[in-house]
């Protein structure tokens, strides 16, 4: 019993002094955000409650909603100029649109009850859908022929999967264990411009680099955590608490990873990164958010009101 | 006096918590939702408040209550909807109402915004789904605890003075059951 006690001691102290010296640490970047523009509120129909979005070089906004199963879009002042979709499975339909990306001059979706990924053009119109078989985590344009995405892959590993516009798998790479439990394979992922990618572990304390050649480059846990809390489901152990929501890069290769219920303000902390995975800021966001998106011209997208409302921010480096 | 009847559509954990269905039966039979909860939802017919008094013919009125994170899991609310939208839009119309049960957030509940928040969700998830009937949020979690672990629906129904509970999905039979009550 007094070993025990000991222990919890032990493992509590730990628990606290990996966070408490993350911010104990000096700054090294100071940033701060100023709001440029909000889409969406209470007494509009702009959106219900979005889930995924991006923005192209023209400053044109696309974002999936999940309430009333469509895809958008937006002029650089917010007004809504196209919107497509409607609840189905069908050709540009949705069930449960979740994560967007956007190339040169293709938006791919996802949903998370229908296999494979929708393409659009910038008109929105409906292109094909790119079959694929598992779940998918997250979406990243890798050029206007190739896209990556994260799939989790259980019981085998899950896998970062890089593919042309018809499909064809050109690479793939496992980069969690084998045998691992449901869902602790569930990542958000980023690309740099040298094709070395990041990964944010949503249900493990884990943030790692990787080279394109399938090399772990390093593995950071900014959180202090062992294991998140997990809950029984059906004969499976099911994670519940989400360590980190997403992650994307800014302009100078900085990693933004915005971190969940661990956070010192949950959902709207953001850490900041250098390519080396040195701490260098935290951001605290207005509002939380379940995702955060930087754009071609370096500004930065996260929720607000419970999903309701888009924010767009410039990023302010001091 | 007679006394209400509550019967069950189906055994269902919910149904342990007898005084919620009491206190449905309770509302239901003084009409006060009709005077206060349904002010201000999404509805087709926001003018027309819930209740007996206004039901055409069969003295019968279904409630369909669910969670506001059913919303966002299409599996999770798939036979609500289905039920839903299988009944003619007149039935819908006056004989359906919707209840929107949904976690206290003190913090945000203060100033009402959570609310107005949860009813713009409301409104545009009734519009893509194409339902008729109206839909008014449980400010007060009088019904939390009702639907835990399923949606649910109500049938009150006044000729045979009883109060009918069923889980979804609906076992065989119980839908036509439910309309059967409607109907006559």
């Amino acid at each position: 019993m007094m070993k025990n006690g000991k222990m919890f001691a032990w493992a509590a102290a730990a628990a606290l002094i990996v966070p408490l010296s993350l911010f104990a640490q000096e700054m090294r970047l100071k940033i701060s955000i100023q709001e440029v523009l909000s889409i969406g509120a209470l007494d509009d129909e702009a959106i219900f409650q979005w889930t995924g979005v991006a923005a192209d070089a023209d400053g044109f906004i696309y974002v999936l909603d999940g309430l009333d199963y469509s895809l958008k879009k937006f002029d650089i002042k917010g007004k809504l100029i196209k919107k497509v979709g409607r609840k189905g499975q069908g050709p540009g339909e949705f069930m449960a649109p979740r994560l967007l990306a956007c190339s040169q001059d293709l938006l791919y979706a996802t949903d998370q009850t229908v296999q494979g990924i929708s393409v659009f053009d910038k008109d929105l119109r409906f292109k094909k859908r790119i079959p694929f078989l598992k779940p998918i985590t997250d979406v990243s344009v890798l050029s206007n022929e190739a896209i990556v995405l994260a799939a989790m892959g259980f019981p085998e590993p899950g896998k970062i999967v890089v593919m042309d516009n018809d499909g064809r798998v050109k690479s793939e790479l496992a980069y969690d264990e084998k045998d691992a439990d449901p869902l602790l394979d569930s990542v958000s992922a980023a690309l740099d411009g040298q094709g070395h990618f990041y990964l944010a572990y949503l249900f493990q304390d884990k943030i790692e680099r990787w080279d394109k050649r399938g090399k772990r480059l390093w593995s950071k846990n900014l959180l202090g955590i062992k294991a998140v809390k997990r809950t029984n489901i059906k004969d499976l152990l099911v994670p519940t608490e989400v360590c980190y929501k997403d992650i994307c890069l800014d302009e100078r290769g900085r990693l933004f990873v915005l971190v969940g219920k661990h956070a010192k303000n949950p959902s709207r902390d953001v850490y900041i990164l250098d390519p080396s995975g040195e701490w260098l800021s935290t951001l605290t966001l207005p509002d939380t958010t379940h995702c955060i998106y930087i754009d071609r011209q370096n500004f930065l997208y996260a929720r607000a009101n419970d999903g309701i409302t888009l924010k767009k921010y410039r990023l302010i480096y001091e | 006096m007679r006394s209400k009847k509550i019967k069950r559509g189906r055994p269902h954990r919910a149904f342990g918590h007898q005084s919620q269905l009491w206190l449905a039966a309770f509302l239901y039979c003084f009409g006060l939702l009709s005077a206060g909860l349904f002010t201000g939802c999404s509805s087709a017919r926001p003018d027309r408040a819930a209740g007996l008094s206004d039901s055409p013919g069969s003295k019968a009125i279904c409630w369909v209550l669910f969670d506001l994170d059913s919303l966002f899991c299409s599996p999770c609310l798939a036979p609500l909807l289905e039920f839903c939208q299988s009944l003619p839009a007149p039935i819908q119309v006056e004989k359906v109402r919707g209840i929107l049960v949904y976690a206290a957030r003190p913090d945000r509940d203060q100033d009402g915004r959570h609310a107005q928040v949860i009813q713009k969700k409301i409104h545009g998830f009734v519009k893509a789904n194409g339902l008729k009937f109206p839909i008014a949020l449980d400010g007060l979690h009088v019904f939390n605890s009702l639907v835990q672990s399923a949606a649910l629906a109500l049938l009150f129904d006044d000729t045979h003075q009883s109060v009918r509970a069923y889980a979804f999905p609906l076992k065989p039979g119980e839908k036509d059951e439910i309309m059967q009550h409607l109907l006559n």
